[in-house]
């Protein structure tokens, strides 16, 4: 999960931050980093939404990598080769994964002489600088990375699921006009790595304009935030990038035997080690996965969880999120709405935002069979079009809809949600931007992510 | 250009000492917000500079708001493994201090005090720290690294096994493959180090700095493993992440000087202490200067490098080990280098401060109290060339023959080119044995 926390304050100096302090010293004893952030293993956003152009599919969008500079270089963005990716669907509501996507990258060095991103080749007798595809592959991209997908209905750590593509391409990222050419250019580029598999699945990934929006800096330092005005914030991720993960799938297809309600999360692993085990010949797939970060409603971590804690729930499961059932009850945010804004808001015992967050909202999403609490981000696929909290669609506002639940503008709403008693603007508070600085719109195709930042 | 390379080391040393000089006593309102300058052309420590600057504005505005003293003293932090200025540490220390004052169980600024510890060279306190800091937050993986480093340096290796093998179970990423890695090179396992770092380099993903310190930390166990040619590929390529990297640049001048190379060595080493004056990069552009026959020039550097060492010392680095080796390595003061491997070996009995210890003690003489040191220092196994040519200097003189020339022979089998000063030497200890 983004830690938007550390990275808002320090947002201007995002890379230089992302290696906490090594051990500075005058010498001698070895210094090893202790990295603050894992940027390739870094969940930032998950979307659940009806495709725009196909009422029969699903999309699931999770978002790794965040604040991607379009100025790259040297090393690009990529996906993590020893990251296993995972989309999970509990589609019955007892906070397991019933139906999960896996994806897992490989890079490959097609000039090994070179360590450059992008290397000249010969086009019609003429050399060639400009990326380009030639039906199969990627000419002139010396870094290729490809995925494999594949799908289990029995568990995370299933070794049989199905494999749905291999092989993959993705796009090489927006490089510079000279390497990947103008944005027309680079959509052909991009649009070249549109898989359509089996049984109506479509998949991409590579990078995208990243469109979640914020005013970060004031909302994590609540003290500047001016929860009372629309306009006058900063979108603290104009101009970035992410790398996307995009998947439309037949609803059919993650459909639960109860009803239409999927619960879903993302989430990052990589390999553990066994320290001592590798006097023998020494190989790489041995461990087990471990989960480094995982993401199922917007800004659970940042909002809810807070410090001290961040580190467990990114590392625990969704069926176990009862224990922190405590910090949906009784939101710190809402103390301080009441301290800093005179809000009035209850801080205790908020069903509304425990229904909202963790087991879905009566007679909209909460599972037919619902039995655990679990920050699932859930989606009645009967009701498409609703937007968060059910499912989440690339351009809304979440950051205003979340204060404004925190709030209480849900409570007590249509009658489907507990009562409690809402802040003095409860549905009135905004974050101070409206809409994604860079682009205000998504494209209506897939992959509905725009094309990245241009350097 | 020999002149104007001397007149950038002494510019980069009054850099050093002037800060010296500001930060004796508490920082003031005015040396917190007037950090040093940046070093020109230092791209990370500008990043860092932003950060501090940043955080500085908050607590100009709200002296209290302790997560932004957390994130200057990191910063802090930072700065010194950037410029190479000591004199961040008080500072650092004094905003923790703070921090801590107002939440003793803030688990930022305990775990950032493990750090500060580790940095200085005290590592039972930072042993300390980091278990507080683990039992403040269970789940993260920091604490571990700080707990594990402390272990390492303090010679309890089975216990620095089992803190990594949780470090790595708990968070598998970049901080804890390179200790994975750190830890099997001390055991011996060269193979499974560089299979470790590799995955750390992978892990580090597209971040500079990440990327390019993983890769001369490869670039080293290469080295140490004798092959130049595959720790040339990785320096280079750090070398691209950050085309000033003063790591990159010293291993780098390291491989020159093993060639031969010794002008390239020169002017290479001379650009990573005008970056960042680390006496490690002083003390090899001083013993290149004295491999190539330029005296003049090598004892000048050495004094440099002998002053810094003062420097560290004046902010807190303890630094009897470093010294001690120092000293032994070109027979400078050796009562006073005993004395500093003896301390060394009870503030931080390792492996590396009992082979100095080994080294120090036949330098003075004391052949059959080297004998027992060496032997405590190669206990893991460790393929370390220069502890297998200080044993077998020290068999040589016990009259050991055959033990000698077999660890002088594994000396130069594991890396030939282990110590420009001390390579040759083996070399001809051997052919004088046999």
């Amino acid at each position: 999960m983004r830690k938007r926390v550390l990275l808002a304050v320090v947002a201007a100096a995002t890379m230089g931050l992302m290696v906490a302090p090594l051990t500075a010293s005058a010498s001698s004893h070895r210094e090893a980093p202790l990295i603050a952030e894992d940027p390739l293993a870094d969940n930032t956003d998950l979307y659940a939404f009806q495709a725009p152009d196909n009422p029969n599919n699903v999309v699931l969008v999770a978002n790794y990598v965040p604040f991607e500079n379009p100025a790259g270089g040297p090393n690009f963005y990529r996906f993590g080769d020893d990251v296993r990716y995972q989309l999970h669907v509990d589609n019955v509501g007892d906070g397991r994964s019933h139906v999960t996507f896996t994806f897992r990258f490989r890079t490959s060095t097609v000039d090994p002489t070179t360590f450059l991103y992008n290397t000249p080749y010969v086009s019609g007798g003429v050399l060639t600088k400009r990326i380009a595809f030639d039906g199969t592959k990627y000419l002139g991209w010396n870094r290729p990375q490809t995925y494999s997908v594949s799908m289990s209905r029995i568990s995370d750590e299933d070794p049989s699921s199905v494999v749905l593509g291999s092989n993959l391409l993705t796009p090489p990222d927006v490089v510079g006009t000279s390497s990947t050419g103008d944005a027309a250019y680079y959509h052909g580029l991009a649009n070249a790595a549109i898989h359509n598999l089996d049984g109506g699945i479509r998949v991409w990934a590579g990078q995208r304009d990243d469109p979640f929006y914020a005013n970060l800096g004031p909302i994590f330092d609540i003290l500047s935030l001016n929860p009372l005005s629309a306009t006058g914030g900063e979108d603290y991720l104009d101009n970035e990038n992410v790398h996307s993960i995009v998947l439309s799938v037949p609803k059919s297809m993650i459909k639960g035997p109860n009803d239409s309600v999927i619960g879903v999360w993302a989430s990052a692993s990589r390999r553990e080690e066994t320290v001592l085990s590798t006097r023998a010949p020494f190989k790489a797939s041995e461990g087990s996965w471990v989960q480094v970060s995982r993401l199922g409603n917007p800004l659970i971590n940042e909002v809810v969880i807070g410090l001290g804690q961040k580190n467990l729930f990114n590392a625990s499961r969704p069926a176990n999120d009862a224990q922190f059932l405590s910090r949906f009850q009784n939101p710190l945010l809402a103390t301080y709405f009441n301290v800093l804004f005179a809000q009035g808001v209850d801080t205790s015992n908020r069903q509304d935002l425990v229904d909202i967050l963790l087991r879905g909202v009566n007679t909209l999403n909460r599972p037919a069979a619902w039995s655990a609490y679990a920050d699932e981000l859930r989606y009645n696929m009967d009701v498409p079009d609703f937007g968060f909290p059910n499912g989440r669609n690339l351009t809304e506002n979440v950051v205003d809809t979340e204060l404004n639940a925190v709030d209480g503008a849900f409570c007590g709403f249509a009658g489907v949600i507990p009562t409690c008693h809402a802040g003095a603007n409860a549905g009135q508070l905004h974050q101070g931007v409206t809409q994604d600085s860079d682009h205000a719109t998504t494209q209506s195709a897939f992959p509905y992510l725009n094309d990245p930042n241009m350097p | 250009m020999k002149v104007h390379r001397l007149h950038s080391i002494a510019i980069a040393a009054a850099a050093v000492v002037s800060t010296l000089l500001a930060a004796c006593g508490p920082p003031t309102a005015e040396t917190m917000a007037n950090p040093a300058a940046p070093h020109a052309g230092v791209a990370l420590s500008f990043q860092t500079d932003a950060v501090i600057a940043r955080a500085q504005t908050r607590l100009r505005v709200k002296p209290d708001d302790w997560k932004s003293v957390d994130e200057l003293a990191a910063a802090y932090l930072q700065k010194v493994r950037e410029i190479g200025d000591p004199s961040y540490y008080g500072k650092a220390e004094a905003l923790l201090k703070g921090a801590l004052a107002h939440d003793s169980a803030d688990p930022e600024a305990t775990a950032s005090m493990g750090l500060l510890a580790l940095a200085r060279h005290q590592f039972k306190a930072g042993l300390a720290w980091g278990i507080k800091a683990r039992a403040l937050d269970p789940a993260a993986s920091r604490p571990l690294g700080i707990i594990g480093d402390a272990q390492i340096e303090l010679g309890r290796y089975p216990d620095a096994v089992k803190t990594l093998q949780q470090m790595v179970d708990l968070r598998p990423d970049l901080s804890s493959y390179a200790r994975v890695s750190y830890i099997r090179e001390l055991l011996g396992d060269v193979e499974g180090a560089i299979a470790a770092m590799q995955q750390a380099i992978e892990a580090g993903g597209p971040v500079p700095e990440n990327s390019a310190y993983t890769r001369v930390l490869l670039a080293n166990i290469y080295f140490n493993g004798g092959r130049l040619a595959e720790a040339e590929t990785q320096a280079e390529r750090a070398l691209i992440d950050d085309p000033k990297y003063p790591y990159a640049l010293a291993t780098l001048a390291k491989i020159d000087a093993a060639r031969g190379r010794y002008a390239n060595a020169i002017a290479r080493y001379q650009q990573a202490v005008d970056r960042y004056p680390l006496p490690d990069f002083v003390i090899g552009l001083a013993d290149t200067y004295a491999t190539s026959g330029d005296a003049a020039k090598a004892q000048e550097t050495y004094e440099l490098a002998a002053a810094e060492q003062r420097l560290y010392r004046a902010n807190g680095v303890d630094l009897d080990a470093e010294l001690a080796l120092f000293d032994a390595d070109h027979r400078r003061d050796l009562p006073a280098a005993l004395a500093a491997a003896r301390r060394a070996m009870m503030d931080r009995p390792s492996i590396r401060s009992a082979d100095i210890l080994a080294w120090t003690l036949y330098q003075a003489g004391d052949d059959r109290a080297s004998l027992a040191a060496s032997t405590q220092a190669m206990r893991l196994g460790t393929q370390d060339a220069g502890m297998f040519f200080h044993r077998g200097m020290i068999e040589a003189r016990l009259g050991l023959r055959a033990a000698a020339v077999s660890d002088l022979q594994q000396a130069l089998h594991i890396n030939p080119y282990f110590s420009l000063l001390w390579a040759p030497v083996a070399q001809q200890a051997l052919d004088s044995l046999v």
